[in-house]
C-alpha cells in the first residue's frame, strides 16, 4: 500500500516536471505545410497560424526567404504563444503531437500605395491532422481555455471522421448535428436549412475549384447572418465600424459561431488548397505570402519572369487582376455596359490584343518585387482591374472606375 | 418602535432624539440582531403562498415574477444576480394613431384591448406597463400570451428568454397592433423591455454610502471632457442610488417596492401589481409587516461583499496588474469608480449616464434637477409623468373631454422645463441647492419648485458596480451582452470615447483587462440556496 502511494506521489511529480518543461520551454515553429514523415502518429495535429502582416518586398534569393520566415514575428505571438505554453502545462502529453508553423499573408505595402493596410492586425488559427485536412480553426487569438478547446474540439472531429470513414455523409451530419447544438437559435435555422442541402454531397471537397465555389457558398449563406448578429452584440451599425469590427475579430468569441458553422462544411477539406479561399472569404482580398509558402508557384513565377522580359521593350504588357472570392461571379468586362461610346467588352478585346496575362495578387506582388516596380495602389480610390506596363514607361492601373475608352486610346496609341 | 416614535414626537427633545435614532439607522451604526438576519433571510427564501382575501391578505400575486426573492437573485449565493431567464419585463408604447371616425369617449377602451395594463386605475393612460411572468386573470393571461406571441423570443419556464441572444432577438421585434371600435381605428407599436436581476451582495455597504460622497462625484465630473454623470434627484429630494435607474435611495425602500412589483406582497406603503382585467379588485390588507420588510432589508444589507479574488499563477497576476491599469488609462474608471467614499472596490460612481440611443427604454431616468426652491402660493402643475417601479413613464397627454390625444410618440428625452413636488408634514426633505447637502425639516404641506435640464432620460443608467461582475452574466440592464467583452463594445454615448480607446489597445492589453474583470467575483462565503 505504501509502496503503491509513494508510486503514485512519483508518477504525479514526473508529470507535473513534465508539465512545467513543456511550458517553459519556447515555442518552435515549423515550416508551413512542411511534409510529416510516414512515421509520425496518425494522431499528430498540425496548429497553423495565418496573420496579415506582410514581408519585406526586397528580392532576395529564395534560402533567405525561408530562413527569415522562421524568425519573422507575428503580431500576435507572444499572446498566442502564452496561450498555447499554459494549454501544454495542462495537457503535457500534447507537446509530443502538436506542430506549430505560421505564416504571414498580408497586403504587401508595394501594391497599396506605400501604407499599410493590414490594420486592424488579423488571424486565423487552424488545425489539421498529419495529412494538412482541416478539423478546425478559429478567427482570432485564442486564449489558453479557447486554445485548449480548440484542439479537443479537433480531436473530436477527427474521432467523427475516422468513425465514418466509411459514411463521409454519416460523419458530415454528425459534426453539423454536434455544431448545431453549440450554436444560439439565431444560427440554428440557417446552419440546419444548409447542412440539409450539402448532405447528399461528397463530403471531402478536395478540388480547388470546389474549395472556391463552396467557400462562396457557404459566405453568402452565413456572412449576413453574422453581420446581423454582430451588430446586434456589439453596437456596430455600419460599414464605418468595419475597423472596429476586426479589433473586435482579434478575440475568438466574436467569429466563433461563423466558425463553427463552417466546421461541418469545411472539415477533411485539405487546408493547404483551401486556405487561400478561406482568406479571400475573411479578409475580402487575396493573400500574398513569402514564396517559401507556395511551392507550387514558384515555377509559374520564373515563367511570367521569363514572359516579360521578352516583351517588355517591344510591347505594351497588360496585366488583368482576377478578381477575389467575392467578386468572381460578377462578369468581367460586365456584359451590360451602359457606358456611352466604348465599353469595357471594347476596351478588353483591345487589350488581348497585346501579350496579355491575368493573374492574382500573389502573383503580382512578387511579380512586383522581382521586377522592382514602384509602389501603387490597386484598391484606392477605385479597384484597379488592369495594370497597363509599357516600354520604357511607369506601370498604370486601369481602374474599373474610369471611362474604358481611356484604356483603349492607351493601348491604340502602343 | 412606532408608538415610541409617536410619543416622542410630541415635543422638542423627542424630535432630536428622533433624527439622532435615525441617524443611526441609516448609518447602520446600531447593531442588528442575527435573530432579525436569519429572519430576514427566511422571508427571502420563502416561498409566499397566495392567501385568502375573504379572510385576510391575498398573499402572493395576483401577478408576479417569482414565488421568492431568491428565485431571481441566487447566481452566486441567495442575493445574487439572476440571468436572462428571470428578467423582468414591460411594454412600452413607440407611437399611436387613431383614425377614422374618432370618438374620444372610446379610445382608452382601444388601447386598453391593445394592453389592459396601460390603463391606471385613475382612468389615466401611460405609455409603459409592467408585465409579469405569472399570474392574472384568465382574462389577463390571455391577452399577456397573444402579446408575446408577436415576439418570436425562446422564454423560459420562468418567463424570461432563454439567454443574451433571445434578449437581443426580443428587442428588435416590434409589437404591432390594429384594433377597431365603430369606425374609429388605432393602430400602434410597442416594445417589449427588459430588466436584468442585480445582484444585492454589498447592498448594506452601498446603502450607507453618505449623499455628500455622491454629490462630490458629480462635480468631479462635472470638469471632465467626455463624461458628466448626473446625480438621480428622487421626488422627495433624496438621492437615488439602488435600481438600474438609481430611482430608489434607500435598501428598505427598495425591498418594500420589489416585495409589492415582484411578488406582489401588498406593504403599507405601495400598493400590489394589479391585475388589469381585474381593475376593481382591492386586496383587503397589507401581505407582509413593515417589521417583515425590515429584517428582509437588514438580511441584505448583512450579505457579504464581493471580492477581487487573487491567483498565485504568475502569468495570470501580471495580466491582472496589466488589465487594472488598462481600465484606468482607457478610462473606466472616470464612471466605474474603483472607491466611492469608504466602499473600496464598488467601481461605480452611483451616477447616471447617457448611454446612447440603442440603451433606450420607457421607464425613464428622473429628471435632471438644476434647482429647488420653495414655491408658495401656486397651484399645480399638471403631471405628465409617472413614477412606475422601473422608472419614469409618460402619461398619454389629452385634453378634458377628448381622451387621449390622436397620434403620439414616446419621447426619449424629458421635455419639461419645471415641476412641483409636494412635501408632507414630517417628512425629512434633502435639497441639493448647492454642493452642500442641505435638510430641511418641513412642519407642513409644502411645495417644490424644481428647475429641470432636459436630458435623454430614456437612456441614462447608473453606472452598475462592476464587483461581481465575473458571477452576474449576462450584462447590461437587460442582460443582451453575453460576455464581458460585448458589454464593453455597446457602451455608447457618452461612454463611446473610452470603448473605442479600449478597442484601439493591443490584444494583449485588452485580454488583460478582461482577465482583471474575471477577478472581480461573488463573496464566496455567501450564503447558498437551501435545496
Amino acid at each position: 500500500m505504501r509502496i503503491a502511494f509513494t508510486l503514485s506521489c512519483l508518477l504525479c511529480l514526473v508529470g507535473v516536471v513534465r508539465a512545467e518543461e513543456a511550458a517553459s520551454k519556447p515555442i518552435a515553429w515549423g515550416t508551413p505545410f512542411q511534409s510529416v514523415s510516414a512515421s509520425t502518429a496518425d494522431n499528430h495535429l498540425t496548429v497553423i497560424v495565418i496573420t496579415n502582416d506582410t514581408y519585406p518586398d526586397q528580392a532576395r534569393s529564395a534560402t533567405d526567404v525561408e530562413a527569415e520566415s522562421k524568425h519573422q514575428p507575428i503580431w500576435c505571438e507572444s499572446v498566442l504563444s502564452q496561450s498555447v505554453r499554459s494549454t501544454l502545462k495542462r495537457r503535457p502529453g500534447l507537446s509530443e503531437r502538436l506542430a506549430l508553423q505560421f505564416f504571414t499573408a498580408g497586403l504587401p505595402v508595394k501594391l497599396t500605395g506605400g501604407e499599410n493596410r493590414n490594420l486592424p492586425a488579423r488571424a486565423i488559427v487552424a488545425i489539421c491532422d498529419r495529412d494538412y485536412r482541416l478539423l478546425g480553426f478559429r478567427i482570432g487569438v485564442p486564449s489558453a481555455e479557447e486554445f485548449q478547446s480548440l484542439v479537443e474540439d479537433a480531436e473530436e472531429v477527427r474521432s467523427i471522421r475516422q468513425l465514418n470513414a466509411d459514411e463521409p455523409t454519416q460523419g458530415f451530419q454528425a459534426i453539423a448535428d454536434r455544431s448545431i447544438e453549440r450554436l444560439t437559435r439565431f444560427w440554428q435555422t440557417p446552419m440546419r436549412d444548409l447542412a440539409g442541402a450539402f448532405v447528399d454531397e461528397e463530403s471531402d471537397g478536395d478540388a480547388p475549384d470546389r474549395s472556391r465555389s463552396r467557400l462562396k457558398t457557404l459566405g453568402e449563406a452565413f456572412d449576413p447572418i453574422y453581420l446581423a448578429d454582430v451588430k446586434l452584440r456589439f453596437g456596430l451599425v455600419d460599414a464605418s465600424d468595419q475597423n472596429r469590427l476586426i479589433a473586435l475579430e482579434q478575440h475568438t468569441q466574436t467569429k466563433l459561431s461563423w466558425c463553427e458553422s463552417m466546421t461541418p462544411f469545411l472539415a477533411g477539406c485539405d487546408f493547404e488548397g483551401t486556405w487561400r479561399p478561406l482568406m479571400e472569404l475573411l479578409w475580402g482580398h487575396q493573400p500574398v505570402t513569402q514564396e517559401s509558402v507556395d511551392q507550387a508557384g514558384q515555377s509559374g513565377q520564373a515563367d511570367l519572369l521569363a514572359w516579360y522580359d521578352s516583351q517588355k521593350e517591344t510591347d505594351a504588357v497588360v496585366i488583368s487582376l482576377k478578381p477575389t472570392l467575392r467578386l468572381d461571379h460578377f462578369p468581367w468586362p460586365p456584359i451590360m455596359d451602359e457606358t456611352r461610346g466604348m465599353s469595357w467588352v471594347d476596351a478588353h478585346a483591345e487589350a488581348l490584343r497585346h501579350p496579355f496575362r491575368q493573374l492574382d495578387l500573389q502573383q503580382l506582388a512578387v511579380f512586383w518585387r522581382e521586377r522592382k516596380m514602384p509602389a501603387v495602389d490597386l484598391f484606392r480610390p477605385t479597384l484597379a482591374r488592369y495594370v497597363l506596363l509599357q516600354p520604357n514607361k511607369g506601370p498604370v492601373l486601369i481602374r474599373q472606375g474610369e471611362p474604358p475608352a481611356r484604356f483603349a486610346n492607351l493601348l491604340k496609341k502602343q | 418602535m412606532n408608538k415610541l416614535f409617536s410619543t416622542l414626537r410630541c415635543n422638542r427633545f423627542g424630535q432630536w432624539f428622533c433624527i439622532a435614532v435615525a441617524c443611526g439607522w441609516s448609518a447602520n451604526v446600531l447593531a442588528v440582531s442575527p435573530g432579525t438576519i436569519q429572519q430576514g433571510r427566511t422571508l427571502f427564501e420563502r416561498n409566499w403562498p397566495t392567501g385568502n382575501p375573504t379572510i385576510s391578505s391575498d398573499g402572493l400575486g395576483p401577478l408576479f415574477n417569482g414565488t421568492s426573492c431568491v428565485a431571481c437573485h441566487h447566481q452566486g449565493g441567495v442575493g445574487g444576480s439572476g440571468d436572462a431567464r428571470f428578467n423582468a419585463q414591460a411594454i412600452g408604447i413607440e407611437r399611436y394613431q387613431f383614425s377614422g371616425l374618432i370618438r374620444a369617449q372610446d379610445k382608452v377602451g382601444l388601447i386598453s384591448n391593445f394592453f389592459p395594463g396601460f390603463v391606471q386605475p385613475d382612468g389615466s393612460v401611460m405609455n409603459t406597463a409592467s408585465i409579469p411572468h405569472h399570474g392574472g386573470s384568465a382574462q389577463y393571461a390571455s391577452v399577456r400570451e397573444s402579446l408575446l406571441s408577436q415576439i418570436n423570443t425562446m422564454r423560459s419556464e420562468h418567463g424570461g428568454p432563454v439567454n443574451a441572444s433571445e434578449v437581443r432577438l426580443s428587442n428588435q421585434a416590434p409589437i404591432r397592433y390594429s384594433g377597431q371600435s365603430h369606425l374609429m381605428k388605432l393602430t400602434a407599436e410597442a416594445r417589449l423591455f427588459q430588466r436584468n436581476t442585480t445582484a444585492m451582495f454589498g447592498a448594506g455597504l452601498v446603502d450607507a454610502i453618505p449623499d455628500k460622497v455622491l454629490v462630490q462625484q458629480e462635480r468631479l465630473q462635472s470638469r471632465h471632457p467626455e463624461i458628466s454623470g448626473r446625480l438621480s434627484i428622487l421626488r422627495d429630494g433624496s438621492l437615488g442610488r439602488f435600481g438600474w435607474r438609481a430611482n430608489v435611495s434607500k435598501l428598505v425602500r427598495f425591498v418594500d417596492r420589489a416585495c409589492a412589483n415582484e411578488l406582489s406582497l401588498e406593504t403599507k406603503r405601495m400598493p400590489q401589481a394589479t391585475d388589469p382585467a381585474r381593475p376593481g379588485y382591492r386586496n383587503p390588507a397589507p401581505d407582509i409587516s413593515d417589521d417583515q420588510i425590515e429584517a428582509m432589508s437588514e438580511f441584505i444589507a448583512s450579505l457579504p461583499r464581493p471580492i477581487e479574488r487573487q491567483s498565485d499563477d504568475h502569468d495570470t497576476l501580471e495580466a491582472v496588474k496589466l488589465g487594472r491599469a488598462a481600465f484606468e488609462s482607457v478610462g473606466c474608471a472616470v464612471c466605474h469608480v474603483p472607491k466611492l467614499g469608504a466602499v473600496d472596490g464598488l467601481y461605480s460612481d452611483l451616477l447616471l449616464h447617457d448611454m446612447g440611443p440603442n440603451m433606450y427604454d420607457y421607464d425613464a431616468a428622473e429628471p435632471q434637477v438644476i434647482k429647488q426652491t420653495p414655491a408658495v402660493g401656486v397651484g399645480e402643475v399638471p403631471g405628465s409623468r409617472q413614477h412606475s417601479y422601473y422608472g419614469v413613464s409618460t402619461q398619454l397627454p389629452g385634453a378634458a373631454g377628448s381622451g387621449v390625444n390622436d397620434s403620439f410618440v414616446s419621447p426619449r428625452s424629458s421635455q419639461a422645463t419645471e415641476d412641483y413636488v409636494t412635501v408632507r408634514t414630517g417628512q425629512e426633505f434633502g435639497r441639493i441647492v448647492t454642493a452642500v447637502n442641505q435638510t430641511a425639516r418641513v412642519r407642513a404641506e409644502m411645495r417644490i419648485l424644481r428647475k429641470l435640464k432636459p436630458t435623454n432620460t430614456s437612456q441614462e443608467w447608473k453606472t452598475p458596480p462592476l464587483w461581481g461582475i465575473a458571477d452576474s452574466a449576462p450584462y447590461m440592464h437587460d442582460g443582451r451582452a453575453e460576455t464581458l467583452l460585448e458589454a464593453i463594445s455597446l457602451h455608447e454615448g457618452e461612454s463611446a470615447g473610452t470603448r473605442d480607446r479600449f478597442l484601439q489597445l493591443p490584444l494583449r492589453d485588452r485580454k488583460a483587462m478582461i482577465t482583471f474583470l474575471e477577478t472581480l467575483v461573488a463573496p464566496p462565503n455567501a450564503p447558498k440556496p437551501v435545496l
